[in-house]
């Protein structure tokens, strides 16, 4: 409703300016107006096909640079020693581990077992602690693999019902890892500050931003469109956060809201915030890297099987069903009773579908 | 419940009760995966693991015809733990721990030394054989000392703690003696082939130190003449300094001695 | 596992484990199998296949054609940063990253050199959004596009052009170039000037000195010598003092303002008739802009910078 208020009140000035799509397509449509990031990143086929191509037969200056320098590149690629055993910061975030492919080398390796000093602890954390080291607390790292094996199933098993899963992670640098693992489990992503109020205040927050109807193969119907209008805002199922200690807020909010969420419990912060903690470093780029990678795998597998059952013609969840979608949402009748005439034939096919 | 807080851990039981009462009309999906898989127990307090120094060594016993594993554990403090003591984590301790720190304390340098200690599957280790020095792939500091050390104290029989020490420092000594002259062979090839390497570290410092002290000389040179000129000033016309000062102590002695009369 | 401290911590952990009132849903039937529960996990458990006789409660009978597909499942957010509270701009930043990052190899043009770009103005694309966007997030996307732009304009790939297309304003206000100001017919060269809150047109003649401003004489205008002096400037430290007629136009503002504004509009005036003074009229500092205006005042002070008195009690 707010949305299509705004196209009226802004479509003069959106006319005077020359785009190419109409502007009720832009205000109206459900679709995202762009694919992010995430799907454009999984195709193949190399970027620069097309630049190279271009340079086929070069013209000007800099595409003769371009591909002489391309050619050089090609023709001294295969020359001096290979190596065969090189650190890739980046293959974290391109291809994380299964959950099926944690070990303890790889969370040490990624440096998750480091705490906090000493002196900083949360004694509720006393159980997931295995040492003192050099003044710093190392978490046990069999207790961090079982957790996380625990919360890459409760992932997969909400995904699995169709379940939106949110990634927040607040931090500097967490921004891609949590991109990529929305991206992977098909869930959405918060990299910088948590809106207060998104949740307990959703309607004012969140109302302008789309939503969409989709069947159970994900693909979206739109003639439901209109029955989104003055609809609450959407709460997330399950939150995943990195980094519990600056995003209490949502954590809290998630408490009301009575949401279950998923954290990285640094010996510093308190165990109890989250339903299930994964004890591990929450100042490790790469150690949060590869927990939110795995997550991220484990949504995939489930929105992977939601998917092939819904390709059957089953779901694991119970779909909303279009009387409930038609139901005026503040009086809770539906519209034939709450609307005219016109609203009882434009209806009438939809519950016959039913 | 005191200062805890139990709602994220009571999710699915509220679920279960707004749902029972009427306040929400359908359950979230989760609600079953939550049963199925239930929360941690993160409010319990274990007795956290206890570590002990473990000391193995090989002996050889004049009775037995091979030598035997025997596996030292360190004396454990007698004093009785003070009960709030009881969860609190315990300090972590190897052998290898006094080994490094003996090692480091003789060769402080040896820390100056570039060292990788990024890894990418954690699994380096299985690569590491100790029973020679120099492992591939990794390059031979400090640590392959200690590391070396350990595995003479742990695999040979009868084996001192110095001993070890000095078999280990000595093939360190050795491949560190062999790296250094094989840097100063290959730079000596290269420079009978051409090569410039330009100017060393000693000689760009000694540069600088030179530049520096080149400015401080015409530094000090403006401030001595500044200061004279602030004497002249203050005494008097600079022609009258002039002749003062060709004229030596005397005059200005004399000229004192005028005043005062 | 240790005793837990209370009693009610014991209730607390028991009630998490009972079980709902409702009838138990099923849905990880498949799991009862197996004697090993959710701490690892194995390969075998995320396969579908190995759940063949899972009961689900939904979609007794399957009719592809109609029903299934065409029946609504979920309301989802149309986009993965629906939490953010902008999402438009979001996916707009999310798509300019992937970009800048796939095509880094690219050579690019000196940062001066690239061609001028009219991107939107904050709030033109506050209104291609849809969302209220901070002024500091749309900078740094207007980092990000300045960064693509920069890309050699002939190996911009097509995908680039159109993103980077799609973010401009209509029209190109850098394309319009200005016709330089000429003498016209009648000998007469026109100028602007403004200081503070004065503006200040000028006619200027070639003739033999006589300036006019709004009818009057320069004496009657402006009574302080110093004020004639400065109007007069450009004039002045040009020697050209006898050699135009000037009719000024002067509105607005004070005398200092008004003073100012016409040694601006003169200075420009005289640059139309002679353009090869320009170097002495910029060292005489004529046609220099000073674009100091009044500062606001502030709340909690007396003027702009003026505090109230420090009373003690």
């Amino acid at each position: 409703m707010i949305v299509r208020r705004f196209g009226v009140r802004h479509s003069r000035q959106l006319l005077a300016l020359s785009r190419r799509s109409p502007i009720s397509s832009r205000f109206l449509s459900t679709e995202a107006p762009i694919t992010t990031q995430a799907e454009a990143t999984v195709e193949s086929t190399n970027p620069l096909h097309e630049v190279v191509q271009a340079t086929q037969n070069p013209k000007s200056l800099a595409q003769k640079q371009f591909r002489k320098e391309e050619q050089q590149r090609n023709k001294f690629n295969k020359l001096g020693s290979s190596v065969t055993e090189s650190h890739d910061p980046e293959g974290i975030l391109r291809n994380p581990p299964r959950p099926s492919d944690i070990t303890l080398e790889l969370l040490l390796a990624a440096g998750t077992h480091l705490g906090h000093s000493t002196s900083r602890w949360n004694p509720q954390n006393s159980r997931y602690i295995f040492g003192i080291r050099e003044g710093v607390h190392i978490i046990s790292l069999d207790v961090t693999a079982a957790y996380l094996r625990r919360a890459a199933k409760v992932v997969e098993e909400v995904a699995a019902r169709g379940g939106i899963i949110l990634f927040a992670g607040t931090r500097k640098g967490q921004k891609r890892s949590i991109v990529r693992a929305a991206e992977l489990a098909g869930g959405y992503h918060i990299f910088e500050r948590w809106i207060p109020g998104s949740l307990t205040n959703g309607q004012q927050i969140l109302g302008h931003c789309e939503t969409k109807v989709v069947n159970a193969l994900d693909e979206e119907l739109p003639e439901f469109k209109a029955d989104l209008a003055d609809r609450s805002s959407i709460k997330p199922d399950l939150v995943v956060c990195l980094n519990p200690l600056e995003n209490v807020v949502l954590l809290h909010e998630c408490g009301l809201n009575n949401v279950p969420t998923i954290g990285i419990i640094d010996t510093d912060a308190d165990p109890t915030r989250v339903t299930y903690p994964i004890p591990a470093n929450d100042d490790s780029l790469r150690g949060t890297n590869l927990i939110a990678g795995i997550l991220g795998r484990a949504g995939e597998a489930g929105q992977k099987r939601r998917l092939e059952m819904a390709r059957e013609g089953r779901t694991l969840y119970k779909p909303i069903t279009a009387t409930e979608l038609r139901l005026d949402p503040f009086t809770g009748q539906t519209a034939q009773t709450a609307g005219g005439e016109q609203a009882k034939e434009q209806s009438a096919p939809q519950t016959k579908r039913e | 419940m005191g200062k805890i807080n139990l709602t994220a851990l009571r999710v699915r039981q509220t679920a279960l009760n707004q749902y029972a009462s009427g306040k929400i009309k359908k359950l979230p999906q989760w609600v079953d995966v939550v049963g199925e898989i239930p929360p941690a127990e993160a409010l319990i307090r274990n007795r956290t693991a206890q570590h002990q120094l473990v000391r193995q060594r090989i002996q050889t016993n004049p009775e037995a015809s091979k030598p035997q594993v025997v596996f030292e554990v360190q004396e454990k403090r007698r004093k009785p733990k003070k009960p709030s003591r009881l969860f609190k984590p315990v300090e972590l301790r190897y052998e290898e721990d006094q080994l490094r720190q003996e090692f480091f304390r003789d060769h402080p340098w040896e820390l100056a030394r570039p060292r990788v200690v990024l890894e990418s599957s954690g699994k380096d280790f299985e690569n590491h054989d100790w029973s020679r020095i120099q492992q591939p792939g990794k390059r031979l500091d400090g640590e392959s000392v200690v590391q070396r050390q350990l595995w003479l104290l742990n695999n040979v029989p009868d084996m001192t703690k110095s001993a070890a020490y000095d078999i280990a420092r000595r093939e360190f000594y050795k491949l560190r003696l062999k790296e250094d002259i094989q840097r100063r062979v290959a730079a000596e090839e290269a420079q009978a082939t051409g090569a410039n390497f330009g100017p060393t570290y000693l000689e760009i410092g000694m540069e600088l130190e030179n530049q520096q002290h080149e400015k401080w000389k015409a530094w000090a040179r403006m401030e001595a003449q500044v200061m004279d000129q602030r004497a002249v000033s203050m005494s008097g016309a600079p022609e009258l300094n002039m002749d003062k000062e060709a004229e030596g102590p005397e005059s200005i002695a004399l000229d004192e001695g005028a005043t005062e009369q | 596992m240790a005793r837990p401290t209370s009693n009610g911590l014991v209730q607390a952990m028991q009630s998490l484990r009972l079980h709902s009132p409702l009838p138990q849903r099923s849905c990880l039937s498949s799991l009862r199998h197996h004697s090993r529960t959710y701490a690892t996990e194995t390969e075998t458990q995320a396969q579908p296949d190995s759940t063949p006789d899972m009961p689900v409660q939904a979609a007794p009978e399957i009719d592809f054609s109609t029903n299934f597909i065409r029946s609504p499942a979920r309301i989802i957010p149309a986009s993965p940063s629906y939490f953010s509270g902008n999402p438009r701009f979001v996916d707009h930043v999310l798509n300019l990253e992937s970009l800048q990052a796939r095509y880094a190899s690219l050579p690019i043009l000196p940062a001066g050199d690239a061609p001028r770009m009219a991107w939107f103005k904050l709030k033109q694309f506050r209104e291609y959004v849809g969302e209220q966007v901070p002024v500091k997030k749309y900078k740094s996307l207007i980092k990000i596009l300045q960064r693509l732009n920069r890309i050699q304009p002939d190996m911009i790939p097509g995908e680039v052009r159109s993103v980077l297309d799609s973010f401009l304003r209509p029209g190109n206000p850098y394309a319009i170039k200005h016709a330089p100001p000429e003498v016209d017919e009648n000998g007469k060269a026109r100028a602007k000037g403004k200081r503070k809150e004065s503006t200040a047109v000028v006619q200027l003649v070639e003739g033999e000195g006589e300036i006019i401003v709004n009818g009057k004489s320069l004496v009657e205008a402006f009574p302080r010598v110093h004020d004639r002096e400065s109007a007069l400037w450009a004039l002045r430290s040009t020697q050209r003092m006898d050699k135009y007629n000037a009719w000024v136009t002067v509105r607005g503002g004070g005398v200092t303002g008004q003073t100012e504004a016409v040694t601006l509009a003169i200075a420009r005036a005289l640059m139309v008739h002679e353009p090869g003074l320009k170097p002495v009229l910029r060292r005489a500092g004529v046609i220099t802009v000073d674009a100091r205006r009044v500062e606001r005042k502030k709340p909690g002070h007396v003027k702009a910078r003026k505090m109230p008195a420090w009373v003690k009690r």
